[in-house]
């Protein structure tokens, strides 16, 4: 029997605390609760975890330097939870190195969807990267740089090809707006919101997803963009 | 050349002022004046003739008076030229039909034809000349076309009458004149005229003395009119042409740097002084001042010539003067400093006519000027019948009996008794000589202690006693030594000296103790207003300070919330609407109206307004306790004064209770923002722990109904408490938008995932139009706005009720529309239900919050669109969000 995924939860309200640890262990984790950041630091960096689920709402630090402070030494898988109200922390502490995000209050099948993702990439770091992407009829080879519809291959502009690569790599997880812009376009894009919407929707038009009912790209408002999970 | 560049170049305070008044002419109407030189030129014919080609380009032209006189050709030219009616006017049982201002103000008409600018209204007009209507027709942006005869003019007016010798009484400012955007001069020359008054073609009014027309049209004084007529338009020009000189940097008026000043007393001379003081400035180009000497007795004047003193500051004012009230007991001394202070070069003054005594004790003012003016030029007027004015200016003050004060009196005979008691008891020891010096001493204590007529009684008693007691023969009246003659006549004369002197010395007391009795009262008012907790004794303490000081009673206006004007204090009087409409006139126009005004002088208050930092906050009036009189120039000044302090204190006032009301509003903001972001906080997260417990649960046992609603109702008491922080948020400003562009499709593509579970038994029926441009928006919050809708549709409308999305462009602008095929909203209710806590029952659903709504509303509201609701003509109920144009992002090619 494999080992139990062994995850830290740093949330300061003990009903989410609570609750997360009777789901969690009750789907085969290992769960460490902590109430604040400081706890959670110093049991992570004592025991390196497999996952940490952070609170962005802490009492004694705010998520943005706990995410700093561990992704200082460590690249475990960060899941943050945030507060309707809290937007803008939330987008920081993605751009500060967290993996994905989940708005309380949220349902167990997203927060296992999330998980199991995180965790995915978490143990990716000691095998090759995956060569390709497959969900449904969509299949991206990303040696190949080829990319297939129910087994037909589309042609792609490079940056049509490279913004589907850096969504399938990490497909599952939100990528926010800059990130996207920063990979695609380069360094000095960020600002220019309009060409990520004008080539997702090109995209999404040669991969035949309809914005109103996406099947494969998945609009995060204020966020990013996420392509679903690959089977 | 320095030199000469610094000339052309305009100063900037003058091309400022300017640009000021240019602006200021942009908004008012044009005045075109036809200007002739006497009655029966074709004035009227001349203005109806251009009315009628103005009316033909198509030109809302409205006649609002016009006086044919009966003549068939000025009726010709008038036909189809719509008339206003006439203002039918009852005084004294007598029909006066008037010229209406308020009906051509209603119904303001491009261009406005007024016959006769220089006409006199009846009483019971807004204003007493009908100029001065025409200036009110201009505020109001209305073209004026008027006549104007040049006998009008009023800086004209004494050289027309030295001209005609006819007194001309109605005169037109000068001021409006030269304002005049137009003038145009119809000449007629005299022969003609001549012809034309043969054939009866001029109009004379009826009971007009023959003898008086016969002189007025002689052909000389035509010619002379008519040079003046020609004279004062070539002015016109040249004053226009300054103008535009001006503007363009060519020239700076008034080179020789005069200035000119006017010294105006309380007598008949002062509209004389002004008209001659604002021919000479004109003349010269120089800026001019107005001084009003104040004299002591100035209270005693009466009011008439206080009226007089009045109305010719007013026109000097009208006529660009600066005006400034001196007083003091050295006047001449005064009067020349302030003149070398403002670097006066001309002094105009009246010839000063004194009564005979103190002509021969000091010198005149006019004298003291010219003597000690240095290198100012003076100029000295006298008017023609200086005799009569000299009458006149003696019987300035009313005829009062004066006061005798009996006490002075039996004391002034008591002294005498002593004087002479005294003389007779040491009469073997002095000589006559010496009980003379006795009486002296009785002369000088009386004299100086008791004034003039008590001191004359003594002397008469002193002289009389001396006579007979005294003088041989002893006991009786006769004089044998003539030298007693001189011993009386030095008497008199002491006494009459001493008590001069001494009643000169108390009058310069009294003057300036009630100058310092009016700087006690300013500080104890200012004193008082700035403890003052609240208007109403503000107002109180201002009333007492009036009673005293003005001795009138106070009339204060203030405008309530919707801008009506009411009477905060003072006593209704009997024609109670005239004092509204004058203390209306006055806080609208913000200038005094009212009595011994020329706005609705017949008022029984002085209005003044009350003038803030920012506007006008209300209108002061005073009535004086003793009847009908008008106000002099100092005691406006004080109301003014007075005025000013009400308003800065009233201003404070207000601004520390709108402090204290925005403090108050602030911190209960506070307080329920703290405590609704707590509580919802502290609700949050159990919940939270309810709604993932309850979805762990509903994993393992999917089909367990009771799990079901828990995890239902769970997420139902969620969105609530949502709504409420976001109200709460919204409210506290701490909204912000995240502006990105999307496009609609995804959007409406998360919201539609969003709602998927609320949705489950309602179709939906998706229509986005194609190839929607880029959209600026925050995204999360308009995406929030379709899932409100979406919730509510499918909360107010039973299951199995289709909802549609469409969006697409309207008029540039995004629609987005959530319909559905339910009952729709209660008639009437459409507006309504985007308030807060607004709910209403749509079949048997429970309401909702009532705040889904109005958050979709501030949120929009937030992005400049707009949100309504809307029944459709086929049932059901419509919200649309229209985001406007402007948010539409072109997109690079």
């Amino acid at each position: 029997m494999a080992i139990k995924p062994r995850i830290v939860v740093i949330e300061d309200e003990p009903e989410i605390s609570r609750f997360l640890k009777t789901a969690l262990e009750a789907q085969g984790y290992s769960i460490n609760a902590v109430p604040d950041a400081k706890t959670g630091i110093k049991i992570s960096s004592a025991h390196p975890p497999d996952l940490i689920i952070l609170d962005l709402g802490l009492p004694d630090m705010d998520g943005k330097s706990v995410i700093k402070s561990i992704r200082e030494w460590s690249q475990v898988p960060i899941i943050v939870l945030s507060a309707r109200d809290q937007e803008t922390e939330k987008v920081a502490a993605l751009e500060m190195g967290a993996d994905d995000y989940l708005t309380k209050p949220f349902g167990t099948s997203e927060l296992q969807a999330r998980i199991r993702v995180a965790l995915r990439r978490g143990s990716r770091k000691e095998q090759p990267e995956e060569q390709k992407y497959m969900f449904e009829s969509l299949t991206v080879d990303l040696l190949k740089r080829e990319v297939f519809l129910k087994g037909k291959a589309i042609s792609m502009t490079p940056t049509e090809y490279d913004l589907l690569a850096v969504l399938a790599r990490k497909a599952g997880r939100v990528v926010t707006q800059s990130e996207l812009l920063r990979t695609v376009w380069g360094k000095n894009a960020e600002e220019n919101d309009h060409y990520l919407r004008i080539y997702v929707q090109r995209l999404r038009q040669k991969i035949g997803d309809d914005p109103l009912n996406p099947q494969y790209v998945f609009t995060e408002p204020g966020v990013g963009y996420r392509l679903r999970e690959a089977e | 050349m320095r030199t000469k560049e610094s000339h052309k170049r305009p100063d900037p305070a003058q091309l400022l002022s300017q640009i000021e008044a240019d602006e200021q002419k942009k908004n008012r109407g044009k005045l075109k004046i036809f200007f002739g030189s006497s009655a029966g030129v074709g004035k009227t014919y001349a203005m109806l003739l251009e009315a009628r080609r103005r009316k033909a380009e198509g030109i809302d032209v409205l006649a609002g008076i016009i006086e044919t006189h009966q003549r068939p050709e000025t009726k010709q030219v008038l036909k189809g030229i719509p008339e206003l009616p006439r203002l039918e006017i009852d005084h004294r049982g007598v029909k006066i039909s008037e010229f209406d201002l308020d009906a051509a103000l209603k119904r303001k008409p491009a261009i406005l034809l007024v016959d006769e600018l220089a006409h006199t209204n009846a009483l019971g007009c807004r204003h007493p000349k009908r100029w001065q209507d025409v200036e009110e027709l201009l505020d109001a942006g209305i073209d004026v076309y008027t006549t104007l005869n040049v006998q009008h003019l009023e800086s004209l007016n004494d050289v027309v009458e030295s001209i005609t010798g006819i007194p001309v009484r109605e005169t037109v400012p000068d001021g409006l004149f030269d304002k005049a955007d137009d003038i145009i001069l119809v000449d007629t020359p005299p022969d003609e005229l001549l012809n034309r008054l043969k054939e009866g073609k001029v109009y004379i009014a009826p009971g007009a003395n023959e003898h008086a027309v016969q002189n007025f049209f002689k052909k000389t004084n035509l010619l002379s009119l008519r040079e003046l007529a020609l004279r004062r338009t070539a002015d016109y020009v040249d004053v226009d042409t300054n103008v535009q000189r001006r503007r363009e940097g060519v020239l700076t008026p008034n080179i020789a740097g005069d200035r000119i000043m006017v010294c105006i007393g309380p007598d008949q001379f002062a509209a004389k002084l002004v008209r001659t003081g604002k021919r000479l400035a004109a003349a010269m180009k120089a800026p001019w001042i107005a001084v009003y000497i104040e004299s002591p007795d100035a209270l005693d004047l009466t009011s008439r010539l206080r009226q007089n003193v009045q109305q010719a500051l007013q026109s000097a004012e009208r006529n660009g003067a600066e005006i400034f009230t001196l007083q003091g007991t050295n006047i001449g001394n005064e009067l020349v400093e302030y003149a070398h202070s403002k670097g006066v070069t001309k002094i105009v003054i009246g010839k000063s006519i004194k009564s005979f005594w103190r002509r021969v004790f000091s010198r005149n003012l006019t004298e003291f000027v010219i003597a000690e003016s240095g290198d100012i030029d003076v100029y000295v007027v006298t008017t023609p019948g200086a005799s009569v004015l000299a009458q006149n200016f003696n019987r300035r003050r009313e005829w009062k009996f004066p006061a005798i004060k009996i006490n002075d009196h039996l004391f002034a005979m008591f002294v005498a008794a002593i004087c002479t008691g005294t003389g007779y008891l040491l009469r073997p020891m002095l000589s006559n000589s010496d009980i003379i010096m006795v009486y002296l001493i009785g002369t000088v204590t009386v004299a100086a202690w008791l004034g003039r007529w008590p001191a004359l009684l003594y002397s008469f008693l002193a002289v009389s006693c001396f006579n007979y007691f005294f003088t041989e023969p002893v006991f009786t009246f006769t004089v044998y030594d003539s030298s007693y003659w001189l011993t009386f006549a030095v008497m008199f004369f002491t006494s009459f000296v001493i008590s001069s002197q001494a009643a000169k010395l108390r009058e310069q007391m009294l003057f300036s103790r009630r100058r310092e009795h009016e700087t006690q009262l300013f500080y104890n008012l200012t004193k008082q207003l700035s403890v003052a907790q609240d208007e109403k004794s503000m107002m109180k303490d201002l009333e007492n300070c009036i009673a005293e000081a003005l001795h009138s009673e106070t009339n204060i206006w203030l405008p309530d919330e919707n801008g009506v004007l009411t009477m905060h204090k003072g006593s209704i009087v009997e024609d109670q609407l005239k004092e509204a409409t004058a203390a209306r006139w006055c806080f609208d126009h913000q200038e005094s109206a009212g009595m011994g005004t020329n706005t609705m002088p017949s008022a029984m208050h002085f209005y003044t307004p009350i003038i803030g930092i920012k506007s006008v906050l209300g209108v002061l009036g005073i009535m004086p306790r003793s009847g009908h009189d008008a106000y002099l120039p100092d005691q406006v000044v004080m109301l003014k004064t007075f005025a000013g302090l009400l308003a800065s204190a009233l201003e404070r006032l207000r601004a520390a209770e709108a402090a204290e009301k925005t403090n108050l509003l602030v911190e209960k903001e506070k307080l329920r923002n703290i405590l609704l972001s707590s509580v919802s906080h502290d609700l949050r997260s159990p919940l939270s722990a309810i709604i993932g417990a309850t979805d762990t649960l509903l994993q393992e046992e999917t089909g367990n109904k009771m799990l079901g609603s828990i995890r239902q109702e769970a997420a139902r008491l969620n969105k609530i408490i949502n709504n409420l922080l976001d109200i709460t948020r919204i409210e506290g400003g701490q909204l912000q938008l995240n502006m990105r562009p999307y496009y609609p499709a995804e959007i409406i593509g998360t919201a539609v995932d969003a709602c998927r579970a609320v949705m489950k038994d309602h179709p939906l029926s998706l229509h986005v139009d194609e190839n929607l441009p880029l959209v600026r928006m925050d995204g999360t919050l308009i995406s929030q706005v379709i899932q409100n809708l979406l919730e509510n549709a499918a909360h107010h409308t039973p299951a199995g009720t289709k909802v549609g999305i469409q969006v697409g462009l309207a008029h540039k602008a995004l629609r987005m529309a959530v319909s559905d095929d339910g009952p729709g909203i209660p008639a009437g209710q459409e507006k309504e239900i985007f308030n807060k806590f607004a709910t209403f029952t749509r079949g048997d659903k429970p309401k909702g919050t009532g705040l889904g709504l109005a958050i979709c509303q501030a949120i929009v509201t937030a992005h400049q669109g707009r949100i309504w609701a809307e029944n459709q003509p086929q049932g059901g109920a419509r919200f649309v969000i229209e985001l406007p144009d402007t948010l539409i992002v072109e997109e690079p090619i």
